[in-house]
């Protein structure tokens, strides 16, 4: 926090530059603002992070739990963000289910450079997701993982440290295995591929989906085709998992009901007329995307100076789905439980 | 509040007055403040005492507890006598201790229920009921009445169905059906159904079977650890019922099987470690041995041995599917395995008060020590006996414990409908079989008159 003399200051230069622009230094109105660019722009405003997920799972209590291969109740907003009224359209209802926090690190970020034998315990299917789950353990740690479309209860399931790229590659790569890219064969089938190393699977995650892996680059980079066809420069050392995920692609929805039970509620009804700006487009492939160059830095000065005093930027948190295995607690504490214990004591 | 330089800005700029107050309302609303500026009005009171206010004094409605603690000393001084604390007990719990250490808990889904058994306990489980007993069943079987098997199918009927509990059911779900909403249901739970059911066959028994030297005890907390492999594993469970006897009982293996049981291995848990799906705990005291017949103190302890306990299984099982969705049901192995852990942890309680704590961690007993058990979830009945040998848990090699289980024996076809109320459930096939093993554990521990 600064002090009151440069608190001070920063409100003289604030409104002098208010000033200068003709603008507010007062909170500006907020009504009709429902992405985060519009938010951007807007002088004044600052949240604690980008109004996104996060917050929605701040709300139900579900934001920094360890890692637990428990039932956990889903984050439900009905559509609502943090002002109370609608942020996105057609979110409502649905059944009362649960989700399980799947591990989308497939080696873990082990770094003791041997590979992880875990054993498949259970393949299960949630409601809310269109591939198959596995619960997988090793050692004293049970998680949960996409399962493949070849695994089988009892299997034992390999994920190869990112270090591991060989001057040959891996000649018949087991399905369900996890390798980093460089040591795979081209041509292979993957899945549940990684666009940064460590960052967690990205690409090829949904149900009866997969990936090509069509070349390899110089600098340690391979070229790999998504299942919509768009083609991606990632890392060599990036994970990906050897065949076909488990599971169907989406099919049509075969009632207006069954889409109610996914939470998603019905349009007005009121026919549009299909012009230019509406209707179904056709979609072009894109160029190349290089996932190896750095982010760009989107450097806005005004949001830079129009912040409160004591509070920078914008802060980014590790996306939660990023588990890091290797220093999961050995233990999950259930409070509940403990709570109900302490009443024998 | 702002500067004065920026009141003039706004002002300048035609901000209606009032709107600033507006903005505050908002960047509260969106830091989601919790405290709300209340208004309190004081309350006016009604006509009729309005009018006769000089004579009554209103109460004071609203003290504040900010000195209550000052005041209850200043009250209290002369009295020899200190309110307690209760403010903090729960940080203040003399048992929380730093460091976690690992709890048996059976209500977590095991993978491999047997192995892990075996391998934490350094058991080997047979899936059969010992000698001893197995002579005795048959002639147990034919000595059954009619009165015998009436009074079992009443002991049943009233835990599942008569009994006048009407408390609230958990939720139920149907996997396969996601969509049906079940409605909620008052009825008895299963816990209760097992206390229920328990506490009439061992009532039933008891006038058949009388004898001198036994008594029954509810509600106990067994409270013991054992070390594994260098880790503490604590042991905390409570148990409706204790049959209590003044002997120990006889073992049901000689000491050449014992001998024999150095050759036999351990089954293999790799990848896994056995001590993968133990709960973690802070709330633990490594110096207690409790086996629920009073403090591991011999002056409070009642004098007894533990020759049938009763270890339930309220969870979701084969016949009902009281639970959260998408959890798996508990199978005949499952069972097995934590009967076995569970009769572990009692002869472990009961070793270390008989011989003492140094002289039995990490060894063999000088005696073995026999117990039994009866775990049941108030249709399944699983037999589990018992005998620990030895308590070197540090390496897999030397002589090992002895299970013998006996499980999935049921005792009715209780069928609960799958889209439709728990009372509508239909009970059929009674196997009095079941009920001539519970008595050959009974009887076996029995001083004959």
């Amino acid at each position: 926090m600064l002090s009151n003399s440069a608190l001070h200051l920063q409100q003289i230069c604030r409104c002098l530059q208010a000033a200068s622009l003709g603008g507010r230094t007062t909170p500006a109105v907020v009504s009709g603002l429902h992405t985060s660019p519009a938010w951007l722009k807007q002088r004044g405003i600052v949240f604690k992070h980008r109004p996104s997920f996060r917050w929605a799972e701040e709300q139900a209590g579900l934001a920094d739990i360890p890692y637990t291969t428990e039932a956990l109740p889903q984050v439900r907003t009905g559509g609502r963000g943090p002002f109370g009224r609608i942020w996105l359209k057609h979110v409502s209802g649905g059944l009362r289910l649960p989700t399980f926090w799947v591990d989308l690190v497939r080696n873990g970020l082990d770094n003791t450079g041997e590979p992880l034998v875990e054993e498949v315990f259970y393949l299960h299917k949630n409601f809310w997701r269109r591939h198959l789950i596995a619960l997988v353990g090793n050692g004293e740690r049970k998680r949960w993982i996409i399962a493949g479309a070849e695994m089988q209860v009892g299997d034992f399931t390999t994920s190869h440290p990112r270090q591991f790229i060989p001057d040959v590659p891996v000649a018949n790569p087991k399905p369900g295995d996890a390798y980093p890219i460089g040591a795979l064969p081209v041509g292979s089938t993957i899945s549940c591929v990684e666009q940064k190393p460590g960052e967690g699977a990205k690409l090829a995650v949904e149900g009866g989906t997969s990936a090509t892996y069509v070349r390899a680059l110089p600098d340690g980079k391979a070229l790999v085709v998504t299942p919509s066809k768009q083609e991606m420069i990632v890392s060599q050392h990036c994970t990906v998992m050897v065949g076909q995920v488990s599971g169907s692609a989406r099919e049509k929805f075969k009632s207006f009901n069954e889409k109610r039970r996914y939470g998603i509620k019905q349009r007005s009804g009121f026919r549009q007329k299909k012009g230019d700006r509406f209707g179904r487009r056709i979609k072009f492939y894109t160029p190349r995307f290089d996932c190896t160059a750095p982010y760009p830095v989107n450097y806005d000065i005004r949001s830079y100076l129009y912040t409160w005093p004591g509070e920078g930027g914008w802060s980014k948190p590790l996306p939660r789905f990023v588990a890091d295995y290797s220093s999961f607690p050995r233990y999950r504490w259930n409070q509940q439980y403990i709570k109900n214990r302490q009443d024998a004591f | 509040r702002s500067m004065r330089l920026t009141q003039i800005l706004c002002y300048a700029q035609g901000v209606r007055p009032g709107r600033i107050e507006h903005y505050e309302k908002l960047s509260r609303i969106m830091w989601k403040e919790k405290d709300r500026f209340m208004n309190v009005t004081v309350p006016r009171p009604r006509p009729e005492v309005a009018a006769e206010l000089d004579k009554h004094q209103p109460e004071d409605m609203f003290e504040s507890d900010r000195y209550e603690k000052e005041v209850l000393a200043a009250t209290t001084a002369d009295l020899d006598w200190q309110a307690p604390d209760f403010s903090g007990w729960l940080w203040k719990n003399p048992r929380k201790q730093s460091q976690p250490a690992r709890l048996f808990n059976w209500r977590q889904r095991w993978e491999h229920p047997e192995a892990q058994a075996s391998a934490l306990t350094k058991t080997l489980i047979s899936r059969r009921l010992p000698e001893n007993l197995s002579a005795s069943l048959a002639k147990l079987t034919e000595s059954l009445t009619e009165a015998d098997t009436e009074a079992l199918q009443r002991a049943f009927m009233h835990a599942h169905h008569w009994h006048s509990d009407d408390i609230r059911l958990p939720l139920r779900h149907n996997p396969e059906n996601s969509v049906y909403k079940f409605r909620t249901e008052f009825g008895i739970p299963p816990d209760r159904i097992v206390r229920h059911l328990m506490s009439n066959l061992l009532r039933w028994t008891a006038i058949r079977h009388p004898s001198c030297d036994r008594h029954l005890l509810r509600d106990c907390l067994l409270e013991t650890a054992f070390h594994w492999r260098g880790v503490t594993v604590h042991f905390q469970e409570r148990r409706p019922f204790h049959l209590i006897g003044q002997r120990p009982l006889a073992p049901f293996a000689d000491s050449q099987s014992v001998e024999a049981t150095a050759a036999s291995p351990l089954p293999s848990l790799y990848p896994l470690s056995p001590l993968i799906d133990l709960e973690d705990t802070m709330h633990y005291d490594t110096s207690i041995s409790n086996t629920g017949l009073g403090d591991s103190d011999s002056s409070t302890r009642l004098g007894g041995h533990c020759h049938l306990a009763v270890v339930p299984f309220e969870l979701p099982n084969l016949w009902c599917n009281f639970d959260a969705p998408e959890s798996r049901p508990i199978g005949v192995d499952h069972r097995a395995a934590a009967g076995v852990v569970n009769c572990f942890g009692q002869a472990v309680a009961q070793a270390r008060w008989e011989f003492g704590t140094d002289n039995v961690d990490g060894r063999q007993l000088p005696r073995p020590v026999v117990t039994a058990a009866v775990c049941t979830d108030g249709v399944y009945f699983d037999f589990v006996c018992y005998q620990l040998n030895t308590l070197d848990l540090d390496n897999d090699d030397g002589i090992k414990n002895l299970a013998w289980v006996d499980a999935g024996n049921r005792l009715v076809d209780k069928r609960v409908p799958v889209e439709d109320k728990i009372r509508l459930s239909t009970y059929t096939d009674l196997d009095p079989g079941v009920y001539a093993k519970l008595l050959a554990l009974y009887r076996y521990g029995m001083n004959r008159l």
